[in-house]
């Protein structure tokens, strides 16, 4: 999504009828509901993941991400395309993530998602494990619970960009227009965050 | 247990280590599988159906409400108050900004609604009723912001202004 960062500035020229999202909100506003299961089909992976990665609860993120697409679907008709369809769900889904950690702060009960190991296709990890790959799993499994401790342990708005912008890949000008903040603000706190990161995980990462 | 300490990470090189962002991108290979997805999906459109049904069983329960005797009566109030507010607040004597009503008064009338650069004349004091007319000539003391919103009883002290913007002189005030 980072590499659509000039694309964001090209949005202006964008007609709303050339956006593909546009065309299926007006759809779903002319009464046509499976034009919204596209948009759920289109966005339910990343709104699901920036929900768990808030989290790291997946039974509360699978409650969050249907309340997003419910109070989306309710909230249709006030979406006036100022932003894009996905900026303005993003920002439903955090802000209704925002406001469940702040009503749930003691809650210390964590489940991580299951890793795709399959999918993990990185250099660091070939040179961190064995020859023949047996150690690969535990390896993985590791790493994935001491990152989810240590982002745990970052203000839910220092997470909230750490997770925008390094999982989810966006940029810094989507990131403050989904938390309405300016880019300067976003910057000085992903910097906070990832020396908070770096700290935290200095045993594991270089 | 030699095996378990070979295989952490934290005991490995420095330089076999993935770097912070490296590592922040395994977050990605966390996913649900298809059976959540089925089940999320079946989820979320019996939400979205119950939202609606919700949505519309309120509306028509306000149509059937105003549809017998009471809820029309009571319809008819609502109409006749909301018209007899209106008609109140076009009729008041002066239409006082609400930035005018703070307790920093003092604001002169044409900043509250131009920040143009024009030249102001007079200010415009408001007092919450004729008792606190004394304290308009002492300089507002007794202002009583919560009193305010009742303009009726309200007082208003205007006061010409020099070309600095300060009071022009003692005594230019004109209660009224």
């Amino acid at each position: 999504m980072r590499d659509a960062e000039a694309a964001v500035g090209a949005a202006g020229a964008q007609t709303v009828s050339d956006d593909p999202d546009f065309r299926l909100v007006a759809r779903v506003r002319a009464g046509d509901q499976a034009a919204y299961s596209s948009l759920v089909h289109k966005y339910k992976g990343r709104i699901f993941s920036v929900i768990y990665n808030l989290t790291s609860n997946r039974e509360d993120a699978n409650d969050l991400a249907q309340e997003t697409f419910i109070k989306a679907f309710r909230s249709l008709d006030r979406f006036r395309g100022r932003s894009q369809f996905f900026t303005w769900l993003y920002r439903i889904a955090v802000n209704t993530t925002l406001s469940h950690l702040r009503k749930n702060r003691l809650r210390h009960f964590f489940n991580y998602e299951d890793l795709q190991e399959e999918t993990v296709n990185a250099e660091w990890l070939e040179a961190m494990t064995s020859a023949n790959r047996s150690d690969r799993p535990v390896v993985l499994r590791e790493l994935q619970e001491k990152l989810n401790e240590a982002l745990q342990q970052l203000s839910p708005k220092h997470r909230t960009v750490v997770v925008l912008f390094e999982v989810e890949g966006m940029s810094h000008e989507e990131i403050a227009e989904v938390l309405k903040v300016s880019t300067g603000t976003v910057r000085s706190r992903l910097h906070y965050a990832k020396q908070q990161l770096q700290s935290l995980l200095q045993s594991y990462v270089r | 247990m030699s095996d378990k300490v070979e295989n952490s990470p934290a005991d490995r090189i420095p330089e076999s280590r993935p770097s912070l962002e490296e590592l922040l991108r395994l977050k990605r290979a966390e996913q649900p599988d298809a059976a959540f997805w089925a089940k999320f999906d079946r989820d979320l459109e019996r939400g979205i159906v119950q939202s609606v049904v919700r949505q519309r069983s309120l509306l028509e329960r306000g149509f059937t409400f105003l549809g017998r005797p009471a809820g029309a009566l009571a319809g008819l109030v609502l109409v006749a108050a909301l018209v007899g507010m209106l008609l109140t607040e076009s009729s008041s004597p002066l239409s006082v900004p609400r930035a005018a009503t703070s307790p920093e008064s003092w604001i002169p009338v044409a900043a509250a609604e131009d920040t143009g650069a024009e030249r102001q004349d007079f200010v415009i004091e408001v007092f919450a009723s004729e008792s606190a007319r004394a304290g308009a000539q002492g300089g507002g003391e007794e202002w009583r912001s919560g009193d305010a919103g009742n303009l009726r009883q309200a007082v208003y002290v205007a006061e010409s202004l020099g070309p600095d913007g300060t009071p022009d002189r003692p005594g230019s005030r004109v209660l009224f």
